[in-house]
């Protein structure tokens, strides 16, 4: 028995324990195992994240570094030295350009809104910036008065997808050819004769009026220009180092003073016709970070539920002994009796207990005839025999008041009665 | 698995990165962070298979008072355990705040008493414990049930105790007085003692008064080894709520404290629970015995909707003693039971044993008799006094059939019924 005993504890106790295979059929059996693979799992979505740094792809934005995306230029003047620096607020966009900085925007895909545009190009206009403008197409004409769109212009046949100068400026000459395949595109001038304007890249359509992909004009009196980029492939990444673009990139930017890349994005623009300035759509109102914070109240409220959600174990559960309520039944014959209109009835009943409580309160045997019950205790209690004769047993309920007032009577002549 | 308020104070704090960097990203690296810490926390806090757990129910008690249970966690792993434990009972048990947090080292178990005020009679069980397990840092807690056996016996309450010494003191009174005296059987010769005025003249022993010089007269004591059934009728009519319990608690504290006096006075006394079956017999009972062991058979019977066998019934009586008894029903006056059922059976009773129905009448049938100011009010009370009419019609036509009866309201039962058992006592009729 002893030995037996010993034998099972030291069964149970073992240092060796079960073998690999066992004990790894266990660990895969056992929770912490998966849960240590949602935790790597969670770690690798996390680094990938991070290190994707969930960019913005939009076209020729600043982080992009997609075929269409802009950071190419962005690095490769930063290298060269220059002061760049880049911006999604229209703030601090217009404090470059009031401090007559070079000021280069994308202004493709209607990105800026037309008051947005008549607010910079005017405070441009007075502090002598140099706006850079990347494919602004029919906006150009909100920008300035000296410029006109045209995306149709007749060409002779298509026009080859490589363009020459066809200027005498400097910059372009420099650069030397660029693509622009597509067909119109140009930059036209409102006047045949510009001063101090320069048109290039322009397909030779026997147009009388300067034109061109590329097109800069005097900004303003305070001596800032305005240039007109007339392609987005010039500055994408994908197509940067093609033909002379970085050279041509490089040249309209590459002055001394600081440089700023503005990005225009939605939500801190004016609209037509709001007076305030304020955007469209009512998150405008709250900063970003209180937008966030909100959206970040969900997770909260579900940890919240999940916490004071879940019970500390299931309910106790008990059977209990069944319980009646006592009194049902009479109830029960008592709604009876009124739905059915008993008077005759429910006072036969009161008059029978009445008088059985008087007999035996006046010692009369149990089958003594009521007439006599009544008799004696009218004379007893000094009550009007024939009321109490009416009371105690002929009047008739007509209706309910009649019943009531015949049953508090019979209440009224059971009190008068004194025991003997 | 279960997340604790810490953790929604840390979800909450992530609240200041986010608004400090507004992104996408950081919302996703943020969630993926705090599902990594509650993960993390999850594996850190210690498990609970390796806890132990025991219950040590306290002592039997009767109803309105207290007792205790004691749970004893042990810990048999290598870790100190921080846990949140619920010793759950079940509700009518009255757990006092079974809600609490211990630490429980390995080798030293830690002991709880939970207080326990059961609010009614029975076995009441214990519901299963509830453990949570946290790590130090206590974000996320490891969660788990256990089923530990456990049951607190509350017996009846007995409030009708009190009146015992009284009618037992009454029974010895009857002991030595003439009056008890009887003609022909049943009667037992006790001793002699000297004549006093007012004793009855025809109980002087003039023999003895010859040899004593002295008047001395006979007495009596009243009979002793007679046999009394209790049957304590656990139908549907008894789970009837009347004033502050059911018909069957006041049927159980008449039917304890007639077994009670009857034992205490010398008689064998024989208690039957049954409704359409038997469900407890217990008996007999003599002089020494205790009523602790009839409290603890009955205990755990409640009333079922059930209609009472009476064929059952009367022939379980019949099989309890072939000697003359008294037979008491504790049921309910109910005409239609009472006359289909238990009528017919009566005679073969009566003729053999001394019959008496002990019922509980409803407090509340005399209020609704009383008040008669509205109109529904006047039909309550027509409804009401019918109910009260037909109760004295069936005392009367029993009383007819040699059938004594007690009618009273629960708390009046037991006094009652005991009376009537000492009145039959004194007047030898047993």
């Amino acid at each position: 028995m002893s030995a037996q005993t010993d034998v099972a504890i030291r069964g149970t106790r073992s240092a060796t324990g079960p073998g690999v295979l066992a004990r790894a059929g266990g660990l895969a059996r056992s929770s912490a195992l998966w849960v240590v693979a949602a935790i790597v799992v969670l770690i690798a979505a996390i680094v990938t994240v991070l290190v994707q740094g969930g960019e913005n792809t939009s076209p020729l934005h600043y982080e992009s570094t997609e075929d269409s995306g802009g950071r190419a230029f962005v690095e490769v003047l930063r290298d060269h030295g220059r002061d760049l620096t880049t911006t999604e607020s229209l703030g601090e966009a217009g404090a470059a350009v009031d401090a007559g900085e070079t000021v280069a925007i994308y202004a493709a895909d209607w990105t800026l809104s037309d008051p947005a545009i008549e607010d910079l190009s005017a405070r441009a206009a007075a502090s002598g910036a140099r706006i850079v403008l990347i494919a602004p197409e029919q906006q150009v004409e909100v920008w300035t008065d000296a410029l006109l769109y045209d995306y149709l212009s007749e060409g002779a046949g298509a026009p080859p997808s490589r363009r020459a100068p066809n200027c005498e400026a400097d910059i372009a000459n420099t650069a030397g050819n660029v693509r622009h395949e597509d067909t119109g595109d140009e930059y036209f001038s409102t006047s045949s004769e510009p001063a101090d304007s320069t048109f290039c890249y322009g397909a030779d359509s026997g147009d009388v009026v300067p034109h061109g992909v590329y097109a800069q004009v005097p900004h303003g009196d305070a001596g800032g220009t305005l240039t007109v980029m007339g392609s987005t492939q010039w500055f994408a990444n994908g197509t940067l180092a093609q033909e002379g673009h970085m050279s041509l990139v490089a040249g309209v930017l590459g002055t001394d003073e600081p440089l700023t890349y503005y990005y225009p994005v939605q939500s801190d623009q004016p609209v037509e016709g709001d007076e305030g300035g304020a955007g469209g759509s009512p998150t405008w109102l709250f900063p970003r970070w209180a937008v966030a914070a909100l959206l970040w109240s969900l997770p909260v409220v579900l940890v919240a539920l999940l916490v004071y959600g879940r019970r500390l174990g299931p309910l106790a559960i008990e059977p209990l002994p069944v319980i009646v309520p006592a009194a049902e039944t009479v109830r029960g014959r008592s709604a009876l009796l009124q739905r059915s209109q008993a008077r005759a009835e429910a006072l036969a009943d009161l008059r029978t207990a009445a008088l059985v409580r008087i007999g035996r309160r006046l010692a009369l045997p149990p089958d003594a005839p009521a007439a006599e019950v009544v008799a004696r205790a009218a004379a007893q209690s000094g009550l009007d025999p024939a009321w109490a004769e009416a009371v105690l047993l002929t009047d008739q309920p007509h209706d309910d008041e009649t019943l009531i007032r015949i049953s508090i009577d019979i209440t009224t002549i059971e009190s008068e009665v004194d025991p003997l | 698995m279960a997340l604790t308020w810490r953790f929604l104070v840390l979800t909450a704090i992530a609240a200041v990165p986010i608004a400090l960097r507004p992104e996408g990203t950081t919302f996703l690296v943020l969630l993926g962070v705090l599902a990594i810490i509650g993960l993390l926390d999850w594996l850190a806090a210690p498990g609970i298979r390796a806890l132990g757990f025991q219950r040590t129910p306290g002592p039997r008690i009767r109803l309105g008072e207290d007792t205790h249970a004691v749970l004893t966690v042990t810990n048999s792993g290598r870790r100190a355990r921080r846990l949140l434990v619920r010793d759950a009972w079940a509700p009518t048990a009255g757990a006092q705040d079974n809600r609490f947090r211990a630490t429980v080292r390995p080798g030293s178990p830690y002991e709880r008493t939970t207080v326990l005020r059961p609010t009614r009679r029975g076995m009441l069980r214990a519901d299963r414990i509830t453990v949570r397990s946290t790590s130090w840092v206590g974000l996320v807690a490891r969660q788990r049930s256990v089923e530990v056996p456990a049951a607190i016996t509350v017996l009846p309450p007995f409030h009708s105790r009190r009146h015992l010494p009284s009618k037992l003191r009454r029974l010895r009174e009857l002991e030595g007085r003439t009056a008890v005296m009887l003609k022909g059987a049943g009667t037992e010769f006790d001793s002699l003692r000297e004549y006093v005025r007012g004793d009855d003249v025809r109980s002087i022993d003039w023999r003895a008064t010859a040899r004593a010089q002295e008047v001395m007269v006979r007495t009596y004591r009243p009979e002793r080894d007679r046999r009394v059934i209790i049957v304590l009728d656990s139908s549907r009519l008894s789970a009837r709520y009347v004033g502050t319990g059911t018909a069957f608690d006041a049927a159980i504290e008449s039917g304890l404290l007639l077994a009670g006096l009857a034992a205490g006075a010398g008689d064998r006394v024989d208690v039957l629970v049954a409704d359409a079956r038997v469900r407890a017999r217990v008996g007999p009972l003599g002089r020494m015995a205790s009523l602790d062991h009839l409290m603890h058979r009955i205990t755990p019977i409640t009333p079922e909707l059930l209609e009472a066998d009476w064929e059952t019934i009367v022939s379980a009586v019949m099989g309890v003693t072939s000697h003359r008894a008294l037979v008491v029903f504790v049921t309910a006056l109910d005409p239609a039971t009472i006359a289909e059922d238990l009528l017919p059976a009566l005679p073969v009773l009566t003729r053999r044993h001394m019959v008496a129905i002990a019922s509980v009448a409803d407090p509340a049938l005399q209020d609704m008799a009383s008040a008669r100011f509205t109109t529904e009010q006047v039909y309550t009370a027509a409804a009401a006094e019918r109910e009260l009419l037909e109760s004295r019609s069936l005392i009367h036509a029993l009383s007819g059939l040699g059938v004594h009866s007690v009618h009273e309201s629960p708390d009046d039962l037991p006094p009652a019924l005991a009376d009537l058992y000492i009145m039959l006592k004194s007047s030898g009729r047993l």
